[in-house]
């Protein structure tokens, strides 16, 4: 008789449970809603709201707007730091890393909401300004992050065979440091841009739910019991950020593909 | 003689205070194979990166053909580095790793423009032109059809011949390779070296080569120039560095040797191991104490009792080489003889040793004791060097007739001796040192740099916590970085007093 024998394989189990209850259904229960109505009658009816209600589209519209600003700025503003707090020799720089990511040990919504006030202090206008300064602030460390890993990893020899055949400084930069510093540039891209495009809470805060986000039409839409609506709304969301990963990936075709953190 | 191209004069260079290069003097001439060879650490790379640019000397020259290029930054050198790890772009293929340089480079260009005047403007290599000596270089390494592979999928020999191309499509004029075999295998390596010397005829530049392997040295270069400690020990022609290396270390890098203590007795009589030989070397003056080389492939095995031996000694271990077989032979007197020979001993056979007059090498000893500075504490315990308190008999400092009285001592005068404050010069034979296991024994610790072997015993160079040298003969084979206590045999150690200049 065969015995049974703990085998290595079984040590998986509680982690593929985790999975099918935690992500792969909830992601089919989404799409069971979206593709449904009240009745549990299969209907494309929901998607047709969103493509026919010119809320829904400007806000998918608005969505991907800021997302994209937001995050070229982070971008903008992130490389530099990162640049040269890699530059940093012994302690200094990972003194001051820390420092960045520091606010990240406080909770979002306390941030969130601490910065809300200090705009009313200073009495701005919520809108897109405060929005947006909200959500760089907020995932700045993200691009900072990975961007730095990345620069720290350029092996030195690099740079100096740069030199070597010929490149001034300015030249080793552009054609040695960032071509090689670009699979941290797009991780960075990725952990800024996704929850750019889904967060609602900032918008929701800072601007005084004067702007309609992707992220605060689902969360209206829940609250108003169109769970269906709701559904195929985070469904569309879903496929829009998917999108946005591949096109990434393409452009980012032959870099080092392991390099989010 | 073909004109000088590179010229380093009193080079220094340090790291936090420590000496990397120290007084490094050296030409290097047109078109020559030059190699900068000794173990780690020595300051053979860094000179390569002096000149190369990516250091600077702390003090010192760097003069190419009679320039100073010492505030030329490494991109407008006209030289070009073969890294050691390759050091290849891993975003770009085999093709825009060769092109990086040439597309990088502005040609100066006469153009006409439309009023008919004649402008000379900068301009880039046109891609027709980067692309064929892209091809050349390529084909010069032997890698065609590779062009647009990924570098990260070739293997490390040819990475290595990738970074070769990209570094002389630039034709520089001297090319500088720093251990660029090292990552290879074998019998790679072998090939490479070849294939590096026939590349260095027909491109006819300068090659500054950077290694630590002693064959290959001596495969490739025109000129070797062996360092030790920042310090050039011996410039010369392999042939030269081979059979007449300057000093004992020389002659233990290169290739292998027995080195043993001996003492000249007079010209052409050199005793050693408890028997005077016949040698060729003459005016190191009488009775003088030498380093004596012998290779192993100079030593004669002959019967037991033949008249013409000098020593005899049993066979204790024997290694089959391929070519010959490498002995291990241990004399009546205890001292251990390493030779070389294609006839087939056994071990545990009795041989007679011999050696010819003209395959001795005798060499002046870098070394006879360590000596320091110090200063009388009281009487019986010096300070010196980075030992502050050791007992050593001072009564060597009394003036003649003295008397004793009471423990006091007092001139022939009558005067009360104190020695304390006494400026010394302190003699501590290689013999008075005793290396201890334990750290906290003795009066200081240090650390062992190197050992050489010498027939019965090792010399060991130790480096001292405060950076100062020391060497020290002991019967262990002590491992290089083991930290040791230092103690003395103080009998041993002399004073000699140092006259106040006043």
């Amino acid at each position: 008789m065969k015995k049974l024998r703990f085998q290595r394989r079984y040590i998986g189990i509680p982690y593929y449970l985790f999975l099918i209850m935690f992500v792969i259904l909830p992601i089919l229960i989404i799409c069971v809603y979206a593709f449904t109505d009240k009745d549990w009658n299969f209907t494309l009816e929901n998607f047709g709201m969103i493509f026919t209600r010119a809320e829904a589209m400007t806000a998918v519209v608005k969505s991907l707007g800021v997302g994209l600003v937001a995050t070229a700025f982070c971008l903008l503003i992130g490389y530099p730091v990162a640049y040269f707090l890699s530059k940093l020799k012994g302690k200094r720089g990972l003194t001051l890393m820390t420092l960045f990511i520091l606010p990240m040990w406080m909770n979002f919504l306390l941030r969130t909401l601490a910065m809300r006030g200090i705009f009313d202090y200073l009495r701005l206008t919520p809108g897109y300004f405060t929005t947006m300064f909200g959500m760089i602030y907020n995932f700045l460390p993200f691009m900072i992050l990975p961007i730095y890993n990345q620069l720290c990893k350029i092996d030195p020899s690099l740079l100096e065979a740069s030199k070597d055949l010929g490149a001034n400084d300015r030249r080793v930069f552009f054609k040695t440091v960032i071509p090689l510093s670009m699979p941290g540039v797009m991780s960075g891209i990725t952990m800024v841009f996704m929850p750019c495009i889904s967060t609602f809470v900032i918008s929701d805060m800072l601007s005084r739910n004067t702007i309609q986000l992707f992220g605060n039409l689902i969360n209206q839409a829940y609250k108003m019991d169109q769970w269906n609506y709701a559904a195929s709304l985070s469904t569309l969301m879903l496929v829009v950020i998917f999108i946005s990963t591949v096109v990434q990936g393409k452009l980012s075709k032959g870099e080092e593909q392991n390099a989010l953190w | 003689m073909a004109e000088k191209i590179i010229e380093l004069k009193n080079v220094v260079k340090a790291y936090g205070g420590a000496p990397v290069v120290s007084d490094v003097n050296l030409y290097i001439r047109k078109g020559e194979f030059v190699t900068l060879l000794g173990p780690s650490g020595c300051g053979k790379t860094t000179t390569l990166r002096m000149i190369a640019g990516f250091e600077l000397p702390d003090s010192g020259e760097i003069l190419f053909n009679g320039k100073s290029i010492v505030d030329i930054p490494p991109h407008l050198r006209p030289v070009n580095t073969v890294f050691q790890r390759y050091a290849l772009f891993p975003h770009l293929n085999v093709f825009d790793n060769v092109a990086f340089g040439l597309r990088l480079k502005r040609v100066e260009k006469t153009v006409t423009d439309k009023k008919g005047n004649t402008k000379i403007k900068k301009v880039k290599l046109g891609e027709d032109v980067i692309e064929k000596k892209v091809f050349n270089a390529l084909k010069m390494v032997g890698l065609t059809d590779y062009d647009f592979r990924d570098v990260n999928t070739l293997s490390g020999g040819q990475q290595q011949r990738v970074a070769i191309a990209r570094a002389i499509v630039n034709e520089p004029e001297v090319l500088l390779l720093d251990e660029p075999l090292g990552a290879l295998d074998l019998k790679m390596r072998k090939e490479m070296q070849l294939e590096l010397k026939e590349m260095h005829k027909k491109l006819g530049i300068t090659f500054i080569y950077v290694t630590h392997d002693q064959e290959e040295a001596l495969t490739m270069s025109d000129t070797v120039v062996v360092m030790k400690n920042g310090v050039i020990q011996q410039i010369g022609t392999p042939t030269d560095i081979y059979n007449e290396p300057e000093n004992a270390f020389v002659a233990n890098f290169i290739g292998e040797s027995n080195i043993f203590d001996g003492v000249m007795v007079k010209d052409k009589l050199v005793a050693f191991d408890g028997a005077e030989v016949p040698c060729v070397d003459e005016g190191f003056g009488e009775n003088v104490p030498v380093d004596v080389v012998i290779r192993p492939e100079d030593i004669y095995l002959l019967e037991e009792d033949a008249p013409s031996a000098f020593t005899s000694g049993t066979i204790v271990s024997k290694v089959f080489k391929g070519m010959h077989y490498a002995l291990e032979i241990r004399a009546k007197s205890g001292y251990e003889y390493t030779v070389q020979t294609t006839q087939d001993w056994d071990i545990g056979e009795k041989a007679g040793l011999f050696i010819k007059p003209q395959d001795i090498h005798i060499m002046k000893k870098a070394r006879v004791y360590n000596e320091y500075e110090g200063e009388v504490v009281e009487e019986g315990v010096v300070s010196f060097g980075p030992f502050g308190k050791v007992e050593v008999n001072t009564d060597s400092l009394l003036p003649a007739g003295y008397t004793e009285e009471d423990g006091v001592k007092y001139t022939a005068e009558g005067e009360a001796i104190d020695l304390s404050g006494k400026k010394v010069k302190v003699i501590v034979p290689l013999d008075a040192i005793d290396m201890r296991d334990d750290l906290d024994e003795g009066e200081g610790q240090a650390e062992v740099v190197s050992l050489l072997y010498r027939g019965n015993h090792y010399e060991v160079e130790l480096v001292t916590e405060d950076g100062y040298p020391l060497y020290a003969n002991s019967v262990y084979p002590w491992d290089d970085g083991d930290q040791v206590g230092i103690a003395f045999h103080s009998e041993l150690i002399k004073l000699v007093p140092v006259e106040d200049e006043e």
